[in-house]
Parts: structure tokens; C-alpha cells; sequence
């Protein structure tokens, strides 16, 4: 699904660049449920950007599915984004002003689907999320755990076969997290590949395999459950 | 079109959700759209709005032209009866030519004497302009050919609800004008007001009455061919241009001046069209006046903008988490542009909305406000459709201009790392306080403008205000009474003058009593005039000079001084020598280097000529601004006038003697209306009227741009010490103290106002060149002006700055830190 190959990152600094990734060769195949790890400043985030096609400031080759992310415009890439691909934030970023709903509703709005469909749309994940009860309700109005549901289903509503989930408990107490990551788990086995990022290694544990990062570079690491390598 | 409907209702509840941006938002550009559609509705009713005529844009002006006068004074000429009928008869190019004289005529019987406005009209006048009777019928052009044969009279829908109290049954009722019965056929339609766009007319008379109707030398005159009194319009047959119209009238203009060289040597005709035609000079001036008012309320309207973009740019900065997380979503950026462009739109057409309403109380006030000789209902200034549409472009053009910048501003973030850090910095910080800094210089700059246009119609009014208008102007009343209109012979006229003036005589407090044709400042009939040894048949050497009959006792009861030779006398009758008395300009320009005491000249048409017997001082003649007019005064005893003013100069205020004079002359004639019963002081307000209105608006508009100026300030200073409060913490923490910081942060403030000040007085100073004609005694720097407006500005911007800067000093600097 996902091919990455000589991937770099680096802002100029001065006379020099201050490199936040370097080299990154990756491969991550469909149905699976991928950790990132790595200590603050390794370019976890930035990998997620990259890879969530939020970022496009990048060298090296990048193919997702059958395209071939590197050579695309910005706005194909936004295309892109747009079909195959859901984002988890750790703050959540639910819009403060749109209810449970309307937040469901807003990448699908963005998708240019009827009205009466993007509703039967919003129902079904209501429903299959179990917050039929919160859908007129404020983000405000909701608990840090009942908000990341939300974001998920946010995520998931438009069918995405890749979830990013960067820090997706980072804001939660453990019992809301473990909901989450079960939640995660779900979508995973019912096919969504799913990359997260975390610190936790109880978190990290719901993953096939985890990436250590380090400074900008991939740090070599014991597979897990031997599932998957990288290509 | 859903998500069209799904943002315009999210940025709606963003609003709503912020009541107090969106109450400043909307008032600020309800002040500054108001101000702009307030403005706009004097230029549609005087200048832009049709005549409620059948199509207008073919109905032209016929004015007259004389090469012997100077191109100033001939740019808006009438001309003579007989001429109008040739031109009339001889042309192929107007399927219809129409005349109209205005006068006043005086109405008696049932209700209160009074004058009335009354335009004396050709018989096919309504046909030409294609209007039809709201009640009964117009004239009949047949019957109109009849000399004193057809008494009948069409009433303005004004006079038919003031005097009449709007009667359904008025056809066929008679009216009682200059002691005549008049049958009422018709009453016209509510917004027809003649071919004037401002309306003081009470009714329209056929021609074929002119003997009846007009008065002294308008009755004498009219149907003089040298004596140009009527005022001729035309409607452009089909396919004729206005160019090829002028080309035919000049041609028949021609023929008549070779028919009639006496009467119409030098003179011709000029085609204009009848909207430009029916203000005349006026037009120019307004025009003018139009321009600088509606661009100092556009100037209101781009501070206006400028605050709204500060706001804008400050709430972007805050907007950018929510954007950032839209466009990880899957937004696209024009969607999201055009989702912040819907707030602006909402927040313009509520402006809008509430410009309208100021627009609507400001015209009650403008209307409060109108000139002394307009009466209530004689201007209409309607919100239209025009004005509608202007407010709805002002809007919306107003939305694109004050949501562009911050709306491209806010969308100029990096996503991944506004998504990471939740939107609370951003690299482009620098920009937007460059940008807020670009505002204010702009806010400063514009409101200096604003200002400076104001100050300097404020000096020009104060200077007009000092003008010497060449007479004592203290307790002096004035009052015009038509005994021509009550039929009164010369005789009986004289013998109304001798009485008149003995009864004043006897009364304690007048102190004097003087007549004459003419008020002060009212103008007057000019005459074409040659000096002594000028061939009279050479058309270039006659010049038009203004010309009034008066008493014996006029320059003394007006304090008029008499610089030379001597006033009238007694003696000054018909049958003595012709003489007059002449003010220094018209010695000057027809006796130049000369003792004009003894010399003679002539009147175009007449066969006597006049001796000069005496120099006054100069008098303004219709205008304070005016230049010095040459005039001429001739003694009522030897050329009457059955229109008269009467001047009574009081011991004290005129007012209190105002009822005796007004008995002294019910005891006279009880049926004779009293008109225009002023004291000078109100014919000086009146004539300053113009400059006064001018003035006071661009005042207020002037103090909104700097309120408005202020609060930007204010706005910015204020978000700058917010965003700087870390910075400042730290400069306290290492040992700044108060003072360096209320300095810092007022020297910003000063700093971006000094530079707005110096290209607001740049651009200011080249205003006041390009204005110069509309001012009195402004030559330049005008010093008033361009001391006081940018030390007033400079003192707002100070106080507007203190507040923030105090906050500023008030920063503790381990909290400031602390929040870091």
C-alpha cells in the first residue's frame, strides 16, 4: 500500500538545513496496524504529514496504492488525501463550533456528496459509533474520551483505507485510551490500515509492528509477530 | 449548492457566537455605508434620478448665447419670446419646442393671501414633456394660442394637498391670481415638479396669459426681442442627434441675428441636455461639491474597511487551528476562502442593512436642513431603487475589500505544523503586524484627508462669514411686496410707495426706510450696457451689468457709502435728466483711468443714455463669494417698478418692529402678500447656506473618519500589547521600568501615526489646490487647516495609544512569563 524510498525532510537553518528526516525507506502493506515510535523530535508528526499527504515540502519517492505521490501536484495529492485517507488527532480538533454531527458530516461535505446521502451517511456512523444520544450536542459538551470518539468516527466516515492516528490517547485517561485503541483495533480487523503514533507502550502493543524513530532516521527494530517486513 | 448553504450558515453561527465583533463589525461599516448611501441620495435626487417625464434622455435645453459677453456669463442665457417662436416654427430637428417663464403671482379670495411660484408656460409644455394630468387634463395647445383668452391653470400635486387640502372635487374651481379668475383643469402628477429635479412650483399658466400674469418690466419685456426671459427646452425627434439639433438651431440662430441685427447680433443658441440644461450654473458647482462629499465619505469607508481588516486579521490568527483542520479534512483552499469571504459578505450586507437605516435618519435630517427657500415637500430625496442598488454595491464591494487580506492572510499557514501546535503560533506573525501597521498608516492617512477637507470648508465658511457684503447689515428687515400683481397702475403704485414710506416714518423704531427693485443678495435683472464712445452696433463691446432700481433714501437706510458725486434726489424723476449712480467696480471696468462722475452710457434697445452721478462702494450682488460686480442703480422714480423690496432699518431687533411693518402695509392693502420677510442677517445665512451645509457635513464626516481612525488605533495598539506581553515581561524582568515601557509602546503608536499624518497632509495640501474654486479665501496653505488637523489627529492617536501602552506598564512580568 504504502512505499516509501529515500524519503527526506529539512528546513534551512542559517547557511545550513536542520534535517528532519533522513532517508526513509518504508513499506507498510495493506490491513495492517502500524507504531511509530521514537522520543519528541524524532519526525514522527512529520512522517504522519507526509504520509497523510498534509505535507508536500519533501524529497525522495512516495507510492501510495497505485499512484505516485511524488510526481503528483499539491492538489492531486489533496485528492488523494480526500479519498483513501482519515486523520486522528491527539487534540482531537473537532470544530468547537459544529455539533457531533456537523463534524461527522464536515469531510463528506468536502466530498461533494448530496445532502440526503451524507446524512444517511452520518446516521449509519452515529449509530455504529453508539452516539446517537451525543449528535446534537458541542464538542464542550462532551467528555476527552466521548471527543476522540468522535474524531475517529470523524476519521472513518468517509471510508478511508488508511487511518493515521497521530497520538490518538495522547489527551485521554487510560480507560478512554483503551476504548480508543480497541475501537482502532476494530477498524483495523475490518480492514483499514492503520498507522499510529504513540509513546505508550501498552498502545503500541495493539500494533502488528512497530518503527523507532531516532532523529530523523529509522532505527532498525524487532519485528513484531512477524506479519509484516518492510519491503 | 448544499455546501454553499452549509458554510453561509456555519460562518452565520460564527457571528452569532461573537455578538460583540459582529455589533462592532456591523456598526462600523453600517456608519461608513451610511455615510456613502446618505451622500449618494442628494447626488441621485438632484443629479442622477430621471425626470419623471416620458423618456427624458431625448428632451435637450435650448440656451442662448452672446458673443459680447464674457463665456462665464453666457454659458446658461434664456432668450427672447419672439426669438423661441421662430426657433420654434423654423427648426425640423424637435418635434416639440416649449418656453417657460417664472414668476410669482399672488392669490386672494378663499385662505390667506400669499405668493405663489408659478411658470408661465408654452401651451404644448406638458405635451413636450409627455406628462399627463394626475387629475383632469393639461392644456390644450389651441386654446393656448389665444392672447388673454384662455384663464385656466394645472396645480402641483403641492399645492393641491397644502392650500386645497387635496379637494377631488377641484376641477373646474376657480382661483383668484393677481386679481384674476383662473379655472383649474388639472393637477399634476405627485413627483412631477417641472423640468427641475428640486420642486418649488405651486402651478403652471399658459403663455397666451403672459399680459395677465407677469408684472412690470417682465410684462413690459416679454415679447421684446432683444429681452431674453424665457427658458426653452425641446424633444429630439426620432434619430436626431443633440450635435445635429445645435447644428440646425445655430443656423436659424444665425438668420435671425442677419433678420434682427439690433436685437440678436452675436447671439445664438446652445444645445445641452435638459438634465445638465434645467440646474444651469448651478450644476458645475454641485457636481464639485458632489465629488469632494462623496469622496470624503468614501474616505470614512476605507477606515472604515481598515478597522474591519484589523479585526479580521486579528480573529484569522485565531481561526487558523479550525482552517488547518478543515483542509486536513479534505478542504480545498478556495472552499475555505470563500467560507471566510461568507462572514465578510454577512457582516457587509448587515452593514449594509444598518447604513440604510442611518441613511434614512440622516435624510430626515438633511431635509431639516435644506435651504431657507425650499419648503418642506419642494425636495424629495426618496431611497429609490437606485439608492438601494448603490447601498447593495457599496456592500458588497466593501466585503471584497475589507475579507480579501485577512481571508488570503489567514490562509497562509503551514498545515502540519498548525494541526501539531493547535494552531496557537504561526511563522507569519511578522506579516500580519506589518500588515496591521500598513492599516493604520492607511487609517491615519485617510482620516487626515478627511479632516483636512473638513477644516478647510470650516476656514472657508468662517471667511465667508467675515466677507463685507458693502452694506450695514445689523437690524435691517427686508420684505418683497408685487403691486403689479394687484393691479396697481404706476400711478397708484407711487402713491402705495409715498404712503408706505410716511407711516414707517412715523413709527419709533424705524430708524429708515428705503425701496428698491431687489433685495440685497437676490441678483437682478442685467442689462447689456455700452459705455460713452462705443458703437453701440458693435456686438462685442456691450457687457451685461446687473442693474437696480432704488430710492432716495437706499444708500443711506443701507449704509451703502457714497464715494463720490451724489446720491438720488426727489428731483430724480420722468421728465429730468437720465441718470445713475454706479458702484466702483463698474467705473473701473467701463471708465477705466477715468473720473466716471459725468460720463454716459447706454442700455442695449434703449434711446437714452444714462449720466453717472455718483460712486458707491462695491455691493455683493447674489452672492458673498462673488467677485466684484459691476452694477448700476437707477432711481425708482424714474423707472418703476411695481415689484418692489422694502428695506426698514429698526432702532433695535427687527423682529420685535416686524409686526408694525406688517401692519403698516395690511393697512395699505390687506389682499397684497408679504414674501420673503427676512431680516439681513437670515438673506446672509441663506446665502451661506450652501457653504454652511457643506461644512457641517463634512464635519461630522470628518470627526467619524478620525472616531473611526481612533478606534482602529485603539484596536491594533491594543492586540499588539496582547501579542507583546511576553516580550514585554521579559524586558521588565531584565530592568525596564514603566516609563520605558508606556514609551515603547506610545512611540510605536506615534511613530505609525506620524507617518499616516505626513502623506495625509501631502495628499491633503493637493486636495486643497484641487478644491480651491469652492472655497472663500483659500489661497494655498490654508494655515488653520494644516496646524490644527494633525495636532487634533496626533492627540486623538496619543489617547488612543495611552490606554493599551498603561496596560502595557501594568505587565507583570513573572505572570507574563508564567503564561508563557
Amino acid at each position: 500500500m504504502i512505499q516509501m524510498k529515500g524519503v527526506e525532510k529539512s528546513y534551512p537553518v542559517g547557511a545550513g538545513r536542520t534535517w528532519v528526516l533522513r532517508r526513509i525507506d518504508l513499506g507498510i502493506r495493506e490491513g495492517e496496524f502500524v507504531t511509530i515510535m521514537g522520543p519528541s523530535g524524532a519526525g514522527k508528526s512529520t512522517l504522519m504529514a507526509i504520509l497523510g499527504m498534509l505535507d508536500s515540502a519533501w524529497e525522495g519517492e512516495y507510492n501510495f496504492l497505485e499512484y505516485t505521490v511524488h510526481k503528483m501536484k499539491p492538489q492531486q495529492r489533496v485528492e488523494l488525501h480526500k479519498r483513501f485517507i482519515g486523520f486522528v488527532f491527539q487534540q482531537y480538533h473537532l470544530l468547537d463550533d459544529l455539533t457531533v454531527a456537523e463534524n461527522l458530516d464536515l469531510p463528506l461535505s468536502y466530498r461533494d456528496l448530496k445532502k440526503a446521502e451524507r446524512q444517511s451517511i452520518v446516521a449509519d456512523t452515529l449509530d455504529r459509533f453508539q452516539i446517537v444520544a451525543k449528535k446534537d450536542l458541542y464538542p464542550s459538551q462532551l467528555s476527552g474520551g466521548q471527543q476522540q470518539l468522535v474524531a475517529v468516527a470523524r476519521a472513518v466516515i468517509g471510508n478511508p483505507k488508511l487511518i493515521l492516528a497521530d497520538e490518538p490517547t495522547g489527551s485521554l485517561h487510560s480507560s478512554q485510551g483503551k476504548m480508543i485503541m480497541d475501537m482502532l483495533k476494530d477498524l483495523n480487523r475490518q480492514g483499514t490500515t492503520i498507522i499510529q503514533v504513540t509513546h505508550n507502550e501498552n498502545w503500541a502493543a495493539y500494533g502488528d509492528r512497530v518503527i523507532q524513530l531516532l532523529d530523523g532516521w529509522i532505527v532498525p527494530t524487532e519485528e513484531k509477530r512477524g506479519v509484516a517486513r518492510e519491503a | 449548492m448544499d455546501n454553499l448553504l452549509l458554510d453561509f450558515r456555519y460562518a452565520l453561527r460564527l457571528l452569532r457566537k461573537s455578538p460583540g465583533f459582529t455589533l462592532v463589525a456591523v456598526l462600523t461599516l453600517g456608519l461608513g455605508i451610511g455615510a456613502n448611501t446618505t451622500i449618494f441620495t442628494i447626488v441621485n435626487a438632484v443629479l442622477l434620478r430621471s425626470l419623471p417625464v416620458n423618456d427624458p434622455d431625448h428632451l435637450v435645453s435650448v440656451l442662448g448665447t452672446d458673443s459680447r459677453n464674457s463665456a462665464s456669463q453666457q454659458q446658461f442665457m434664456p432668450m427672447s419670446y419672439r426669438n423661441y417662436e421662430d426657433l420654434r416654427d423654423r427648426n425640423g430637428s424637435l418635434s416639440e419646442t416649449a418656453a417657460q417663464i417664472f414668476t410669482g403671482v399672488n392669490v386672494s379670495g378663499k385662505g390667506n393671501p400669499e405668493q405663489l411660484n408659478a411658470t408661465v408656460v408654452s401651451g404644448n409644455y406638458f405635451d413636450a414633456l409627455g406628462v399627463r394630468a394626475l387629475l383632469g387634463t393639461t392644456f390644450d395647445r389651441e386654446q393656448a394660442k389665444k392672447p388673454g383668452g384662455y384663464p385656466v391653470v394645472v396645480l402641483s400635486y403641492g399645492l393641491w394637498q397644502r392650500r386645497f387640502g387635496a379637494d377631488p372635487s377641484i376641477l373646474g374651481k376657480t382661483l383668484t391670481l393677481n386679481q384674476q379668475p383662473y379655472t383649474v383643469i388639472g393637477v399634476a402628477p405627485k413627483d412631477f415638479q417641472g423640468t427641475f429635479p428640486v420642486g418649488f412650483v405651486d402651478l403652471w399658466i399658459p403663455d397666451a396669459m403672459h399680459d395677465q400674469v407677469l408684472t412690470g418690466v417682465f410684462r413690459d419685456w416679454f415679447l421684446q426681442r432683444s429681452k431674453r426671459m424665457v427658458s426653452v427646452f425641446g424633444r429630439l425627434k426620432q434619430g436626431v442627434s443633440l450635435t445635429q439639433a445645435e447644428a440646425e438651431l445655430k443656423t436659424i440662430a444665425g438668420q435671425l441675428a442677419r433678420e434682427y441685427p439690433n436685437d440678436n447680433e452675436g447671439r445664438s443658441v446652445r444645445l445641452v441636455s435638459l438634465s445638465e440644461g434645467s440646474l444651469g450654473p448651478a450644476r458645475g458647482i454641485f457636481v464639485q461639491a458632489s465629488a469632494v462629499l462623496m469622496g470624503v465619505v468614501g474616505l470614512v469607508l476605507l477606515i472604515a474597511c481598515a478597522n474591519l481588516a484589523n479585526l479580521l486579521l486579528a480573529r484569522s490568527a485565531d481561526r487558523r487551528r479550525e482552517l488547518a483542520v478543515r483542509m486536513a479534512l479534505g478542504a480545498s483552499r478556495s472552499r475555505l476562502s470563500a467560507l471566510l469571504l461568507y462572514e465578510c459578505v454577512i457582516i457587509s450586507l448587515l452593514g449594509g442593512a444598518a447604513g440604510l437605516v442611518i441613511a434614512a435618519v440622516a435624510r430626515h435630517v438633511l431635509l431639516l436642513l435644506r435651504p431657507p427657500f425650499l419648503r418642506a415637500g419642494d425636495i424629495d430625496l426618496p431611497m429609490d431603487s437606485s439608492v438601494l442598488l448603490f447601498t447593495l454595491i457599496v456592500a458588497v464591494g466593501t466585503a471584497v475589500l475589507f475579507g480579501m487580506m485577512p481571508a488570503w492572510q489567514a490562509m497562509r499557514f503551514n498545515l502540519s505544523d498548525t494541526i501539531k501546535e493547535g494552531g496557537g503560533r504561526s511563522g507569519s506573525a511578522g506579516r500580519r503586524r506589518a500588515l496591521r501597521n500598513a492599516l493604520i498608516v492607511t487609517e491615519v492617512a485617510l482620516s487626515i484627508i478627511a479632516l483636512t477637507s473638513a477644516g478647510l470648508f470650516l476656514s472657508s465658511l468662517h471667511n465667508a462669514q467675515r466677507i463685507d457684503p458693502g452694506f450695514e447689515s445689523h437690524n435691517l428687515l427686508v420684505m418683497t411686496l408685487d403691486l403689479g400683481a394687484q393691479n396697481y397702475s404706476r400711478d397708484q403704485g407711487e402713491e402705495f410707495h409715498r404712503r408706505l414710506r410716511e407711516r414707517l416714518a412715523a413709527m419709533p423704531q424705524v430708524q429708515g426706510a428705503a425701496l428698491a427693485s431687489d433685495p440685497p443678495l437676490g441678483g437682478s435683472i442685467a442689462r447689456t450696457v455700452f459705455p460713452e464712445g462705443v458703437d453701440v452696433g458693435d456686438p462685442r463691446r456691450g457687457k451685461l451689468s446687473p442693474v437696480i432700481q432704488v430710492d432716495t433714501n437706499y444708500f443711506q437706510t443701507l449704509g451703502i457709502p457714497l464715494l463720490r458725486g451724489r446720491a438720488f434726489r426727489e428731483t430724480d424723476r420722468d421728465g429730468a435728466p437720465m441718470v445713475t449712480v454706479v458702484n466702483q467696480t463698474f467705473a473701473a471696468q467701463f471708465f477705466p483711468g477715468q473720473e466716471a462722475i459725468g460720463k454716459h452710457f447706454r442700455c442695449l434697445g434703449e434711446t437714452w443714455n444714462l449720466e453717472v452721478i455718483g460712486i458707491t462702494r462695491d455691493t455683493k450682488v447674489s452672492s458673498v463669494g462673488e467677485d466684484p460686480t459691476p452694477q448700476f442703480y437707477l432711481p425708482l422714480l424714474q423707472h418703476y417698478s411695481s415689484t418692489f423690496t422694502l428695506h426698514v432699518r429698526t432702532a433695535g431687533d427687527p423682529m420685535a418692529a416686524l409686526p408694525t411693518v406688517r401692519s403698516a402695509v395690511q393697512e395699505l392693502d390687506h389682499q397684497l402678500p408679504q414674501v420673503q420677510v427676512r431680516t439681513i442677517s437670515e438673506l446672509l445665512d441663506q446665502a451661506l447656506w450652501a457653504a454652511r451645509f457643506g461644512a457641517t457635513l463634512l464635519l461630522v464626516f470628518g470627526l467619524l473618519a478620525l472616531t473611526l481612525a481612533a478606534v482602529g488605533i485603539y484596536g491594533v495598539m491594543s492586540y499588539t500589547v496582547e501579542q507583546r506581553r511576553q516580550e514585554l515581561g521579559i524586558r521588565m524582568a531584565l530592568g525596564a521600568q514603566k516609563r520605558d515601557v508606556l514609551r515603547l509602546v506610545l512611540g510605536q503608536g506615534l511613530f505609525l501615526t506620524g507617518i499616516g499624518a505626513a502623506i495625509g497632509l501631502l495628499a491633503g495640501f493637493m486636495l486643497s489646490r484641487g478644491i480651491g474654486a469652492l472655497l472663500y479665501g483659500i489661497r494655498g496653505l490654508d494655515p488653520f487647516t494644516f496646524s490644527t488637523v494633525p495636532a487634533v489627529l496626533v492627540g486623538v492617536a496619543l489617547l488612543a495609544c495611552l490606554i493599551p501602552a498603561r496596560r502595557a506598564a501594568r505587565v507583570d512580568p513573572l505572570e507574563a512569563l508564567r503564561h508563557e
